[in-house]
This record gives structure tokens, sequence and C-alpha cells, in this order.
């Protein structure tokens, strides 16, 4: 009989909840009735069975009635008399509470809102079903033995190849981006987020197609789907099946599905689809086929059980298999990795991202910053409640006297913190609802807090218990210990050991507030170092409009009538055609190129930047050595000019020799007639890369103009007047090109504002709790202070004293943030090419401040009491 | 009599008690249904159809016959009353006089 026991718990339920008038003959019934389910139909069920008969047999007139409950439970009165003296003590002490419920408010509001945070960027593509097999294919190329660039979207056939030969994969798709202005009748879009993706897109993924079939959408060549909010945008409430809208004023697509917009926390960004076929018919079978053309991403679902490792280290011999041969012959290689599709936004960093990812390591790092946070608030009170010690002190003893148990007084000083704590979690709740669309603005994340959710409520459990033990454990272990007969006799002092720890406990809290400084001061220093660096191009006062995608055979002509006509306006000092401009790696990354005296297989890539004759003009390139490109010379198509970085890359040992020199590019020749300055066409966290410049005078991409300041919506206005006329068909973007190329920086001001707003609340918080203990203390020594200033003390002299201690506390936490925080802030600065040196006042004005702000919240206090007269402090008994 | 109906499980718990005088509480009484009726009982449901019928007046109980079995607990035994006779052969009776109503099952 010993083992067929019903659930324990659940009979303990039973009896917690039933009445007396009935628990015999339910209990009696249902242990018989278990003992003939165990018989039955086996232990296991019947112990399911037995759960719920106990829940079914919850009945209003079976539950115990409010006096049995009271008549039977010593302990409820207990609890009773613990809420009551909690509460009584804590109104007593009012700016202890408030101290304790301001920091820990504070505290818990940074934690939640961080980690829901964190739990937002831990969760991009959960929603995928079939998400632990779906693998993106990364790419890494190798020249010469050297990485030179690291893909998301690699070569087009990988994904294909990989399904024809390898029982293991189960489907694929193919996506590469379409340049697309994109119009219907009268509207003419941009679309920034337009691809093409082959047929199998809503099979492998599990994006929801609202119209249409999954399979057959993007099956013809010409067929598209589009998302809601875009066939929102052309067609209003308009049924968009069968509408057929223009890509880039050449080509009509129908419109076979429209699919649910994309969730915020995809790793993708798509508004239009178009059929992979379309882009086949347009550029050829190699869009298929091809090893060595990148720029396409692709997916690929592995078997379930696949282990993607053991896959992926089949990879490197079925591609030496297929194109091992052409490779080595020109000493290039090309590696395949998977990236789990749950992984890419925190992990993946790589050439033609879909958007700017985020960062694993920032997101941890945040997540230790607001623990961090939260432990000063609970230091805080565990400080407070000793330092009060000797106040409850008295109670305790009489507590003990009067047959109080050492557990019964320990649940006493826990029921306190609980609803201290309590009072905290409810108060910071609100302040995340409160605070939470300035943190969507500060994070560049739309989070939203729904209470009731479950992750929020095993949060909320968490912290109250964490809060209460945490906080809660030591004062109640040291109050609840004390000896009556000392305490009684009057004998009691604070302990030493105490002592010890609150000290401790400071240090740790200002250590931790002094690194946050610390690292808020490095931030925004290392970005105004980047700012302020002179780039070696002029983007100020520059004007970008993007080029027309719509253009026709007249396009040159037109382009020389737009770029003319614009330079006669005297608000525009110069403009030039380009197909990139600073702010961003050039788009064209160009393979293979090498000096005409090299081997075959010595090609290297390079970035190359194409423009007209003004290019170098117009950005104040410095020019080191040779010419510019020359409008009365007109073979100047078949010249080259090259940064320093380029001519190093290609081996030369001075710029002067590079001059004059051929280079082999894509088939044809090239001659080198000039060098310049290496500058930062990129952000400063890059250092300079190879980049080679070709003469492209009609080039579409981008036209940049210097404008003057004055009369600036007047130019822009006259600038698209002149668009529209030349350009008709194409919509009139433009960006200014000093905030495009600050917005590679960011995740760094965010990183910054984060870190700024994170070391405030940390030293508010730890500024509160001294405020708190300074003036604990210094209420205990008034006896002490008064006598002093009867012999003599001036108020310089009582200031010095109440002061020394806490100054001690925040040298030491100074002198111990400075190694810390110098390992911290240096990691973070490797990840830029050009950074700033951690010098000796970075940690000194912090530490300074610190010390200033900590001295102030104790001189609060100190001073009151140095000020106070002697006679009424001695007077009293 | 108004406010008698009696349920189709109402009845078979009640024709229960009867059949089982003397012993009749709650695990006795949803075995002999299981095994009769040959169908699963949960013991809250009869427990509570029990309290239903009490409170109608159709049985009566007491407490007494604690066992181990039973970690020591009484049993609340179940008697029949006359109300409840009356009720049971009632239905009985109403039942006979339908049945008699279908020509082809009379054979």
């Amino acid at each position: 009989m010993k083992q067929s026991k019903p659930p324990v718990w659940a009979d303990r339920f039973l009896e917690w909840f039933c009445s007396q008038d009935y628990i015999d003959e339910v209990q009696g019934d249902l242990y018989e009735w278990f003992s003939l389910r165990v018989k039955k139909q086996g232990l296991r069920k019947a112990r399911l069975l037995y759960i719920l008969d106990v829940v079914r047999f919850i009945r209003s007139y079976r539950l115990k009635s409010p006096e049995e409950l009271n008549q039977n439970s010593n302990n409820t009165a207990m609890i009773r008399n613990y809420l009551i003296t909690s509460w009584r003590s804590l109104s007593k002490n009012k700016s202890f509470a408030t101290i304790n419920i301001a920091g820990l408010t504070v505290g818990m509001a940074a934690y939640l809102l961080i980690s829901m945070y964190v739990r937002h960027e831990n969760g991009y593509d959960q929603f995928l079903e079939n998400k632990e097999n779906i693998y993106r294919m990364g790419q890494n190329r190798y020249n010469q033995g050297v990485l030179s660039t690291q893909w998301a979207a690699g070569c087009s056939v990988v994904g294909s190849a990989l399904k024809d030969n390898f029982p293991e994969v189960l489907e694929y798709v193919r996506m590469t981006p379409s340049n697309a202005v994109v119009s219907y009748q009268d509207e003419v879009f941009r679309e920034e987020n337009a691809y093409y993706a082959s047929e199998t897109f809503f099979d492998v993924f599990s994006f929801k197609l609202i119209e249409g079939i999954d399979s057959t959408v993007l099956k013809d060549p010409y067929t598209m789907v589009i998302s809601a909010s875009t066939a929102k945008k052309y067609f209003g409430n308009e049924n968009p099946i069968g509408k057929t809208i223009r890509h880039n004023g050449a080509r009509d697509f129908d419109i076979t599905g429209v699919f649910a917009d994309l969730p915020k926390n995809s790793h993708m960004n798509a508004d239009m689809l178009f059929s992979f076929e379309t882009y086949v018919d347009i550029v050829g079978e190699e869009a298929r086929t091809q090893w060595n053309w990148d720029g396409f991403y692709n997916y690929i679902v592995l078997r379930e059980g696949t282990d993607p490792k053991d896959f992926e280290a089949k990879i490197p011999a079925f591609v030496q298999a297929q194109i091992g041969e052409e490779l080595e012959q020109t000493n290039h290689l090309v590696e395949f990795f998977l990236q789990p599709v749950t992984d890419i936004h925190l992990t993946s960093d790589y050439m033609m991202e879909f958007k700017p990812n985020g960062s694993k390591q920032s997101t941890n790092f945040l997540f230790i910053i607001s623990i961090f946070i939260i432990l000063i608030a609970w230091i805080n009170y565990i400080n407070l409640a000793t330092a009060k010690s000797l106040d409850r002190s008295k109670e305790v003893g009489i507590r003990k006297v009067m047959g109080s148990l050492r557990g019964q007084l320990m649940t006493q000083f826990l029921v306190e913190s609980f609803l201290l704590n309590m009072a905290s979690l409810i108060l910071a709740v609100l302040l995340v609802y409160i605070s939470l669309p300035y943190f969507n603005v500060l994070s560049g994340r739309t989070l939203s807090f729904e209470f009731l959710q479950l992750n929020n409520l095993s949060q909320f459990g968490l912290l109250l218990f964490l809060g209460t033990v945490l906080s809660g454990l030591y004062p109640a272990f040291i109050l609840s210990g004390f000896k009556p007969v000392s305490i009684l006799k009057g004998k009691f002092k604070s302990s030493a050991k105490g002592n010890y720890l609150r000290k401790g406990l400071v240090i740790f809290q200002f250590f931790t507030s002094l690194v946050l400084m610390v690292g808020t001061a490095t931030v925004f220093y290392q970005l105004d170092y980047m700012n302020n660096q002179d780039l070696g191009v002029n983007i100020d006062q520059t004007l970008v409009v993007r080029g027309p995608n719509v253009t026709d055979s007249l396009y040159n002509d037109r382009l020389n009538y737009f770029k003319q006509s614009l330079i006669s306006n005297s608000d525009i000092s110069s403009i030039t055609a380009s197909t990139s401009v600073p702010g961003r790696q050039p788009t064209w990354n160009a393979g293979g190129i090498r000096l005409l005296s090299e081997a075959e297989g010595d090609g290297k890539q390079y970035r190359v930047i194409g423009g007209d004759h003004d290019y170098f003009n117009a950005y104040e390139l410095d020019l080191l050595t040779g010419r510019q490109f020359d409008k009365n010379r007109v073979n100047d198509n078949e010249t080259v000019l090259m940064n320093e970085s380029a001519t190093e890359l290609m081996g030369f040992d001075n710029i002067e020799s590079a001059l004059s020199q051929e280079i082999f590019f894509w088939g044809d020749t090239f001659q080198i007639v000039g060098v310049v300055k290496d500058y930062h066409n990129e952000s400063l966290k890059k250092s300079f890369e190879p980049l080679i410049f070709r003469l492209i005078p009609n080039a579409s991409n981008f036209y940049s103009m210097k404008v003057s300041t004055s009369n600036m919506s007047r130019t822009i206005a006259s600038i698209e007047e002149e668009w529209k006329l030349q350009f008709p068909g194409n919509p009139f973007d433009f960006f200014f090109l000093d905030d495009y190329f600050q917005e590679q920086y960011k995740a760094e001001v965010q990183f910054g504002k984060v870190f700024v707003l994170f070391a405030a609340l940390a030293t508010f918080i730890a500024c509160l709790g001294l405020f708190g203990l300074a003036s604990y203390i210094t209420s205990q020594r008034t006896k002490e202070i008064g006598v002093r200033k009867v012999l003599g003390a001036t108020l310089m002299n009582v200031l010095t004293l109440l002061t020394k201690d806490f100054a001690l506390l925040i040298v030491v936490a100074v002198i111990l943030a400075v190694p810390i925080s110098w390992m911290i802030m240096s990691g973070w600065l490797d990840g830029f090419a050009y950074k700033i040196n951690m010098e000796w006042w970075l940690f000194a004005l912090p530490g300074l401040v610190l010390l200033i702000i900590a001295l102030m919240t104790v001189s609060f206090q100190t001073i009151k009491s140095g000020l106070a007269n002697p006679v009424d402090s001695l007077r009293h008994e | 009599m108004k406010g008698t109906y009696l349920g189709e499980f109402e009845e078979l718990v009640l024709l229960a008690v009867a059949a089982l005088s003397g012993d009749a509480y709650g695990v006795t009484i949803g075995t002999l249904i299981e095994e009769q009726a040959n169908r699963s009982v949960t013991i809250s449901t009869v427990h509570n159809v029990l309290y239903r019928l009490e409170k109608k007046g159709f049985v009566k109980s007491e407490l007494g016959g604690a066992t181990a079995e039973r970690g020591g607990r009484n049993k609340r035994l179940f008697t029949i009353t006359a109300a409840g006779q009356a009720v049971l052969s009632e239905s009985k009776e109403i039942r006979n006089k339908m049945w008699g109503n279908i020509a082809s099952f009379n054979s």
C-alpha cells in the first residue's frame, strides 16, 4: 500500500479548503476510490484522476467558513500581526520607507524595461514555423588566403545546388534585392524593401499570405506579391489581385497575392516580392547557376534532426567538386556557413543584411547593467535596515522576552521587506507604463508592455521573491539574533561586522555607478572624436538626390541638361553624379582586379566608385599625384584613379610607381592616372578600404550637390522643379549627406544615451541610500556634536568629522573602479579602427563628479546638524 | 408532486441507494453504477448528486463506519426515505405506461 499513495499536495490542498463538516466523507471516499482506480487503471492515471477529483470537490458549501479559518489557524492571526507591526514601523520611519521605495521603484522599473528589451531582441524570428530547421547560407570569400568579404547574401546557386545534391536539404529559397521605383497610374514610389524571391518563399517562411496560394503566387515571370500596407498605399481599399504595376518604368507585373506585413521582429523586411523567374528572364540563366556572382540570399530548410554542424562540414568537399579547379586557378576560396534563422538578428553583421541587426554583446551588457542597478537598490534596504538595527533592538528584546521565536521574528522582518518590495513593484509597473514610449525612442524598438503576459508575471514574481529574500534575509537574520539580556540592559552596540558589511556595500554601489559614468564619458568622447575627425572628404552642405530608375534613351542628354541648369543656380556650387556616396560601403565590389603584368590568379577585391568628371572637386578629395579625369581627353573612360590603400594592396612601394601602370578589370584594361589620399568613405569604425575610381559620366545612382545655407527651401524647390522636368515618373528623394553619414553611428549614439540614463539612475539610487545612511548616522551623533560645539568645535570641524568616513568609501570605490572600467571600455573601443586613448581625465572627471555628488548628499544632513544649536541637542535626554 | 423531477443520473444514484440498503455511501454507489450501467463515474459527481437528493428529501444520511483503508475517516451512509421510494416508483410507473404505448415492442 505504501507506494500507491495519492499526491500529498493535492491531499493537503483538500484539507486546506474543505470544511471539517465534510472532510471525513470526502477524503475517506477519495482514498477508497483511489485504491480502486490504482487496481483498475494504474498508479499514474489514478493519481491524475485524484487531483481532478479534488478540484471537482470544490463547492461553496464544502469550503471552510471564515470562522473556521480563523479558529483553526494561529498562523493567520500571526500574519495579521506581522502586517500590522510592519505597517506601523514603516509609517513611523517615513523617510526610510520613502528612500527604499523610491530606489526600489526606479531599480525595478529599469530592470523590467531592460528585460523586455532583452526578450524582444532574443525573440527575433521566433514566430516562424519550423524555425529550428531554417538556415541562411552565409558566405566568406578569400583572396590569396585573405578574408575579403563576408556576405549575408552570397552566390546565387548555392541553395539550389545543395538541395539537388543533399537529401538533408528539403527546400531552399533564393532572394535578391531589386532597386525599384514602382508606379500605378499616377502614383510613384521608391520601394526600399523590394526583392526578387523564388516561388518557395512562402513554403520556407510561414509568413501569412492573405490572398493568393502559397505555391503559385511567385511561380511565373512578371508576377508579384505585396504586403497588406503596401497594397493600401497603392490601391486604397480596392482589391489588388489582378492589378498591374510598373517597375522602373519598363516592366509590368501582375499582382497575384497579398501577404500580411512582416512582423517587426523579423530580421527580414519586404514590402514587395517579384518572382525570381522575372530576374532570370531579365539577366539570363546565369542568375540561377553562378558560383562567382554574389548578392543572393539563400535560405535552406534542413530535414528534421539533421545536425547543422555535420551538414556544414560536408559543404567544402562539395564546393571543391563543383568549382575547386576554377577557384584554385585564381587563388580564390569560398566558404559557406549556416546561420540559424533565429540567430541572425543578434549575431550577424555581414554585407547586405536586410536591416541593421542588434548586437548580442550590448544586449547582454545592458542586462548586466540592469541587474546591477536593482542590486544597488536592494543594498540600500540592507544598509538602512542594519543601520537602524539599534532602534529596533528594543522591540526585538521585548518580543523575545514575551516568548517570540527566532523564526517568527525573521518572518516579521521578511514581511516588512516584502511589503516594501510589493509597493515598489506596483509603482515600478506604473513607471514602466509611463516611460515605455520614451524608452522606445531611445532604443529604436517598438516594445509593448502587456501586464498579464506570462513572461511579465513571472518576472514580477521573481523580482518580488528575490527582493524579499535578498534584501530582507540579512537584516532579518541580524535583527532576530540579538540577545535580549544585553539589549534590555542597554549594553547593545551595533556590531563591527555589520559596519564592515555596510561599508563594503556602499563601496560596491559607488563602484558600479562609477564604472557606468566612466563608460558614459568614454562613449561620448569617442563619438565626439569621430564627429570631429577630418574625414578627408567634404560632406558638409551636401544635398544628395537619388538618381532616377525610370530612364529612356535620352538619359545622357537629360543628365547633362539637369546638371547645367542647376549649376547656373547661384545657390548650388557643384554637382556630381556617382554610383555611391560617402557614408556607406560602395555597393560595387569587384574581384579579380590585377596588374596587367600579374598572373591571372593574383587578382584581388576592391570597392569601386564610379563618378563623373566633377567627382573629385565636388568632394574635395586630396589628389596626391597624377591627375583627375579630364573632360578634354576622349579616352579617359579607360583610366582609373585609386586611393593609397588600393596602391598598397596592388603591391606598389610608393604611389608614384603606380602612375601609368595598367590594370586588368573585368576583361578590360585601364590605366592608372592618379592617386588620391586615403579618406574616410565610411564610419571611423572601419579602417580605409582599397578604392578604385572609374569614370562613369552618366552614373545614375546619386547626384550630389553643394548648396549654400541660405534659401535652402527655395533651392530644394528649384531642384525638384528641374527634376520633374527632366526625369518625370521618378520620385524626388533627397537627403543631406552629413545626416546620412551620421546614421552609421546610430547604434553608438543609442548606446551612449542608454548608458547616460542608467549611469544617472545608478548614481541616483546609490545617493538615495547614502543620504539615508548619512542622515541616520548623523542623528545618532547629535549629542556628540553638541558636546563638541560646546567645547569650541567650528562648523568646519564638525563637517570634516562627519564627512571623512564617507569620502573614504568613495575614494576606495574610485580606486577599484578605474582598472575595471578601463578593461571594459578598452574592449568596447577595440571595435573602432580609429579610437581615442583612455586618458586619465576619463576616470578623474567622473570620479570627481561622483565625489562631489556624494559629499553634497552627505553634507545636506551634516550641515544641518552642524548648524544646530548645541543647547537643543543637549537639553533632550 | 412539484419540484420532484429526477435527472437521469439522479435516478441511477437513488436506485443504487435503495439497492445497497444499509451500505450506501459514495464509493459503493459509484462502483455499483459503474458495474451495472457500464459507464465511468467520478466520485465528486456522486457526492454532489447525493447532497442534492438529500436536500430534496429523497435520502437521509448519518456518519459512521470508519475503516483503515479510508485513513480512519468516517463514511456518510445514505438510506432512502419514503419520499424517495415514492418518486422512484412513480418514475417507473410513468415509464411502464409509456412503454405500453409502443406496439411493436410489446410482443
